[in-house]
């Protein structure tokens, strides 16, 4: 039992330690995140890291699905804004929900081509949109650039995820703004009428379709290798195929950026900022790497050593390779223009 | 004529209350789709989408989704109606069986089912459309079996066998007796049906299945815009109006041509052949195993295997979150029932206010996603919307307040029925024993207006802790729930790490299952226990 005297002590030190933390609570400032990555395990081990250095706590909102209406709607409510398609930051960018960085550490971290040139947001991170294909059935020596995806020898042969999807809609994107409308219509065209079957699924559904024998090449983008092979029950779809990055000989691949940027809300501007300065960070550009086995934006952040391994039969050195580089500004418009050309083609349709 | 106007003279406060009630319903259900065709009108021919979609996926689409839509109806009458139909009207070793087989697949929901199928099955009919209407069907046959077997419990036989004894052929019974009796629970079952395979994106999506909610889908998200959204939703919420409005019409109008007693005695349960009985149990018994036996064992094997990778931390607040949620779902939904059967007129003496709250069935028509996306542009900054909830709108009372909007059918419509089978005599019996309007009405709806609206929550309690888009899209900042965590591990095709979350919305649902199963199995009165039954 406490002795009876002790209890004004007692009294007085709880009294001190709620005080204490009530005043810590009041203390503790909260960063908002607005995400269309909805597996956390990808963007929360960075902002964990960010809210050990910083002491803020930061919450999240994590949907993949109508991220910009939803800004749109409330442009102030998050403070920090971070896509898996820099497209849509750009989107969000036109629409005037960003406010310009001004941040010196970003803009010597970041490459000038993965700045918006408003200062708006930036490429935090890319990954290639290559060729995956059975290693059983086709050689590489039958690859060579997505152009000739749409030629009859792929007839039957070819399964995609499906063309509105916002990974197809930036690489039929970069199609117009490199190739130019006609040609792009006619590969885009080329490969719808190429496809297997109806295009459906993730683009981890395509290598599985591979490994089930439904098709010989997808095209899909370059981390899913190294995620399916970590996966136990996907380990047998990437062992099933091999990866080839089009287009070396020629302009070289396209590529699918995520990005970052910083909201209209006032209040916790610095912390934002701090944020995407950790986001650029060496540190936290590892991190990036070595979750999402993305390619870092900073030159002197070494590729992800399981995707050193890509390429290398086509001889690429250190993972790095070739990059047919659209500017997102040239990309501005070509959205639209893609979506209704892959109805007007009924791109989805079964088959 | 509208009970409401039936009697000029007396045009009371009341009866003025009722008609505003009425009306606030029925502005409420039509409050999401007004918006979004309040939102489309201006700018609907604006770089004609409409225009495009009309000329290029849309009438695929559409007959893809009819079609689609007609094959689950047919899997999902025969696979719930039917048997809710022999359950009711005949004694058989296996009709408890029979029950719990029907609801078992109300623990799964359809996007997860989708999921399972499509990790456990390579074969290419799994991933056809025709894959899809089963699947739909198979979703939805709970639903009907519930209905069918309210319906007929207490739809007495003696109707049909008068009409035999009268002269009536079977095709002159079926019209005058048995598609009266069944107006309704056709109506109703028909609308759940179609409203949610039209209105599904995740498991057509999944399937590759070009629907019209795919197509509404892709155009919106691939064009970012609100606009767009609103504006080729228009051509799934000016049909799915008009299919509401007709299956209200026409089923109060048969039924009011062909009165059914009110409080309907039950029906006098017949003992059934055991080869008969026998075959119900085994069709049940296939049809629950792509349903529910098949997903459940995969779940459970993922589950296993993938223990070590589950972060227990997280589930009792998840938990919490998701019981919380669909907890206050539930209750909003018994608030507006509730309200409806003090405020309304009982004994099918109202029929603006029998037809008015199947408009609620306007919202499951639409995809959820493009419900979800109507509520957060009527609350977007500086809308009335955001005025009117101020800081509640970052709360999860839009995610809250959506769900009972799309859910409240399946307790408005029981209301309703319980409502129309009430004399309104009895409580002006009760109110000339001196008991207050809300007294009387309480002692006249004891027996079974209550049960119903008790089965409606228990329904809508299940479809809110399933339930994803609203979640997805209108969550506030640091909420977390397992259908969200199911949603984040299927997207890469992670099924095996979704297990664990799955199993855990199937703890919390298991309550309001065995309430379903224990009422389901009590209705029709005491005749299970005599001899032979079982």
């Amino acid at each position: 039992m406490a002795d009876p005297k002790s209890r004004p002590m007692t009294t007085l030190l709880l009294a001190f330690t709620l005080a204490a933390s009530t005043s810590a609570i009041a203390q503790e400032r909260v960063l908002r995140v607005i995400s269309d990555r909805t597996d956390q395990g990808v963007v929360r081990p960075i902002l964990e890291a960010f809210e050990a250095r910083s002491g803020a706590k930061v919450e999240g909102v994590f949907m993949d699905q109508g991220l910009v209406n939803r800004l749109e709607s409330r442009p102030t409510e998050a403070d920090v804004v971070i896509t898996k398609d820099a497209e849509l930051l750009d989107i969000a960018a036109q629409r005037g929900l960003l406010d310009p960085l001004k941040s010196a550490k970003i803009r010597a971290a970041v490459p000038s081509e993965f700045m918006d040139p408003a200062d708006r947001y930036f490429v935090d991170a890319y990954r290639a949109r290559i060729i995956f294909y059975s290693k059983a059935r086709v050689k590489p020596s039958d690859l060579s650039t997505y152009e000739d995806l749409a030629s009859p020898k792929w007839k039957g042969r070819i399964c995609l995820r499906s063309g509105s999807h916002d990974y197809n809609l930036a690489l039929f994107g970069q199609f117009f703004a490199s190739f130019g409308e006609a040609k792009a219509k006619a590969v885009i065209s080329g490969i719808g009428s190429n496809l297997a079957r109806a295009p459906k699924g993730n683009d981890r559904e395509q290598a599985r379709a591979i490994y089930e024998g439904k098709c010989d090449v997808a095209l899909m983008n370059t981390y899913y290798h190294p995620m399916m092979a970590a996966e136990p029950t996907q380990k047998a779809w990437a062992d099933a195929v091999g990866v080839y990055f089009p287009s070396q000989a020629g302009k070289g691949t396209f590529i699918m950026r995520s990005a970052a940027g910083v909201t209209k809300a006032t209040a916790n501007r610095d912390l934002a900022l701090a944020l995407l300065e950790f986001i650029v960070s060496k540190e936290g550009q590892q991190l990036i790497v070595d979750r999402t086995k993305q390619y870092s934006v900073r030159p002197d952040v070494a590729v992800h050593p399981l995707m050193v391994k890509l390429g290398a039969e086509q001889g690429l050195v250190d993972g790095r390779f070739k990059i047919d580089f659209v500017p997102l500004d040239l990309m501005a418009g070509k959205r639209e223009e893609v979506i209704r050309f892959v109805n007007e083609i009924r791109f989805d349709a079964e088959r | 004529m509208p009970g409401w106007a039936s009697g000029r003279a007396d045009i009371s406060a009341a009866g003025l209350a009722r008609l505003v009630f009425t009306l606030a319903l029925g502005g409420c259900a039509l409050l999401p789709a007004g918006y979004l065709l309040w939102a489309a009108l201006p700018v609907l021919f604006d770089g004609g989408w409409l225009a495009h979609f009309a000329s290029t996926t849309l009438p695929h689409q559409a007959r893809t989704s009819l079609w689609v839509a007609l094959e689950a109806a047919v899997v999902a009458f025969a696979v719930g109606a039917l048997p809710a139909v022999v359950v009711s009207r005949f004694d058989f070793r296996g009709r408890r069986l029979v029950t719990v087989l029907a609801l078992l697949p109300l623990l799964f929901a359809p996007y997860v089912t989708a999921g399972t199928w499509t990790v456990m099955f390579s074969w290419a009919f799994f991933e056809g459309r025709h894959a899809l209407a089963i699947q739909h069907g198979l979703a939805c046959s709970p639903y009907l079996f519930i209905i069918f077997r309210v319906a007929a419990a207490r739809i007495p036989s003696a109707f049909s066998e008068l009409a035999a004894a009268l002269g009536l052929g079977p095709w002159q019974r079926l019209l005058r007796v048995h598609v009266p009796t069944h107006a309704v629970p056709v109506a109703a079952g028909l609308m759940i049906v179609l409203a949610q395979t039209i209105g599904d994106y995740a498991a057509a999506e999944r399937l590759g299945i070009d629907t019209l909610s795919v197509g509404v889908h892709n155009l919106w998200l691939a064009s970012q815009s609100s606009s767009v959204a609103a504006i080729v939703s228009v051509v799934m919420i000016v049909p799915a109006l008009f299919a509401v409005a007709v299956a209200a019409w026409a089923a109060t109008s048969i039924i009011s041509q062909n009165p059914i007693p009110p409080a309907a005695a039950a029906a006098c349960r017949k003992p059934l052949a055991r080869p008969l009985a026998w075959g119900l149990v085994g069709f049940s018994l296939l049809c629950s195993l792509p349903a529910f036996w098949i997903p459940e064992a995969l779940t459970v094997r993922w589950a296993w295997i993938k223990w070590d990778r589950t972060r227990f931390a997280a589930i009792p607040g998840d938990m919490l979150n998701a019981a919380g949620t669909s907890l206050c779902t539930a209750l909003v939904v018994a608030a507006v029932c509730a309200l409806t059967a003090l405020l309304l007129r009982s004994g099918g003496r109202s029929r603006l206010a029998e037809r008015v709250p199947w408009l609620f069935l306007s919202n499951y028509f639409l995809p959820s996603l493009v419900l979800a996306l109507a509520f957060v542009m009527m609350s977007a900054d500086g809308s009335l919307g955001a005025q009117w909830l101020g800081s509640w709108r970052d709360s999860r009372l839009l995610v809250v307040v959506s769900e009972a909007l799309r859910f409240m059918p399946f307790a408005m419509l029981p209301v309703l029925d319980a409502l129309r089978r009430t004399p309104q005599a009895t409580i002006e019996i009760a109110r000339t024993f001196g008991a207050g309007p809300v007294r009387a009405r309480m002692v006249a709806f004891a027996g079974h207006l209550w049960s119903a609206l008790l089965l409606g929550c228990a329904l809508v309690f299940m479809e809110s802790l399933k339930e994803l888009d609203m979640s997805l899209m209108l969550q506030p900042f640091g909420y977390t729930s397992p259908a969200l965590k199911i949603y984040a591990f299927s997207r890469h095709q992670n099924m095996d790490r979704a297990a664990v979350w799955v199993l855990i919305t199937q703890v919390l649902m298991l309550l309001p299952l065995l309430l379903l199963c224990w009422r389901m199995n009590r209705l029709g009165g005491a005749a299970s226990e005599r001899p032979g039954g079982v």
